[in-house]
């Protein structure tokens, strides 16, 4: 797998999936267009599975004293809690499960309300990682530093969890199930660790952009489109939800999707830049034969 | 300079040039500076007998981004570029 295929595979999907959804949509209506989105979401936990193996990968290519080590471990643990979160999701969206509603079981509560927080858990790891990044940049004593259009950047990121805030009556429904009045507390959770998220890419893309190329720049700045993605999803749904409902959960679909491939792209360009310094300690033997044949 | 094509001659555009597609170049850059200003040695005045212990003091920081076995393996590189300019 070359995170070229990758990303061309990805381009195209981003092509497609909005055509099938709009000509699905003209042709069955908002359940057409939901059951789209239902889709979208199988095949993006598909492609987590995939990134979280390839983060796997890359993560034994550290030493354990090495800095990179302990940053993808958080990325790997951040990708096994969000799968727990996905498999939950996927048993209430495909009816294995019935959801929670208001005075239903405390086990029903525990499934649908509380475990939805494993996004959220996931999060602030993707966020740890984010975190291990800069400190390992500030480690290295060269000049990475933000310019006054990051703060900026910053200040326009946290007026977005401010306006969720304010229009937050439109996020207390809509997503891909039916969901419960508990619902809205989450969602502005999220967009509150959405804006973390977006803060420390801006921060980080600043210090990739300072690097002037090169290899390990191309890891993180897609780690970052993957941060801006996640981040833009919560914001689509805030602003899309109440008005066209099919449309805002596709969207925050089509958004999720990115995220997952650039992390998959991302963990492949980590594996590249091994594969070109240390042939022999790729450490994925079988991969990198098929990969150079 | 051969053939009027330009050439890498000097040996710590070598060394840039040799780091620039794993770092990118204002790294390389900014990297060779930090060390050469540690060793206080002139950038321009780098020559083979150095590379070797400019590699060794590289490592720490190369092993931020590559891990220690990229960054072993990326110094030792770095030193056989001294090396090759010798046998030259």
């Amino acid at each position: 797998m070359k995170p070229k295929t990758t990303i061309l595979v990805l381009v195209s999907s981003l092509l497609i999936a909005p055509a099938i959804f709009a000509v699905v949509m003209m042709v069955k209506g908002a359940e057409g267009g939901s059951a789209v989105s239902k889709v979208l979401f199988g095949l993006t936990v598909v492609v987590e599975i995939v990134a979280l193996v390839q983060a796997a990968a890359v993560r034994k290519l550290f030493s354990p004293s090495d800095r990179g080590h302990l940053t993808w471990t958080l990325i790997v643990a951040f990708f096994v809690v969000r799968l727990a979160g996905e498999l939950r999701l996927i048993t209430l969206t495909f009816g294995f499960i019935p959801t929670y509603v208001d005075g239903g079981s405390s086990a029903s509560f525990f499934y649908v309300v509380v475990l939805r927080y494993l996004y959220t858990i996931g999060d602030l790891l993707f966020i740890a990682a984010l975190v291990t990044t800069v400190r390992a940049y500030k480690s290295t004593g060269l000049k990475f530093e933000l310019m006054g259009r990051d703060y900026g950047y910053i200040a326009f990121l946290w007026a977005i969890p401010v306006a969720t805030y304010y229009y937050r009556s439109n996020l207390s429904l809509g997503g891909i199930i039916t969901t419960d009045n508990y619902i809205l507390t989450y969602r502005l959770v999220a967009v509150f660790v959405g804006a973390i998220i977006g803060t420390f890419c801006v921060v980080v893309r600043r210090y990739v952009l300072q690097m002037g190329g090169g290899a390990v720049a191309k890891v993180w700045n897609t780690v970052v489109v993957a941060g801006i993605a996640r981040a833009a999803s919560f914001l689509v749904l805030a602003l899309l939800l109440k008005n066209w409902r099919s449309e805002a959960q596709f969207a925050e679909q089509y958004l999720l999707w990115i995220f997952s491939w650039c992390w998959l792209v991302a963990a492949l360009y980590q594996r590249e830049v091994f594969r070109y310094i240390v042939p022999s300690h790729a450490g994925v033997g079988d991969s990198v034969t098929l990969d150079r044949a | 300079m051969r053939g009027g094509k330009p050439q890498v001659e000097k040996m710590h555009e070598q060394i840039v040039q040799y780091l620039t597609p794993m770092l990118g170049e204002a790294t390389a850059n900014n990297l060779l500076k930090h060390y050469c200003a540690r060793m206080r040695m002139p950038i321009e005045e780098i020559g083979p007998s150095h590379l070797s212990d400019l590699a060794n003091a590289m490592k720490p920081m190369l092993a931020v981004w590559l891990g220690s076995a990229g960054a072993a393996r990326l110094a030792q590189e770095l030193a056989e570029l001294g090396q090759g300019a010798n046998k030259k």
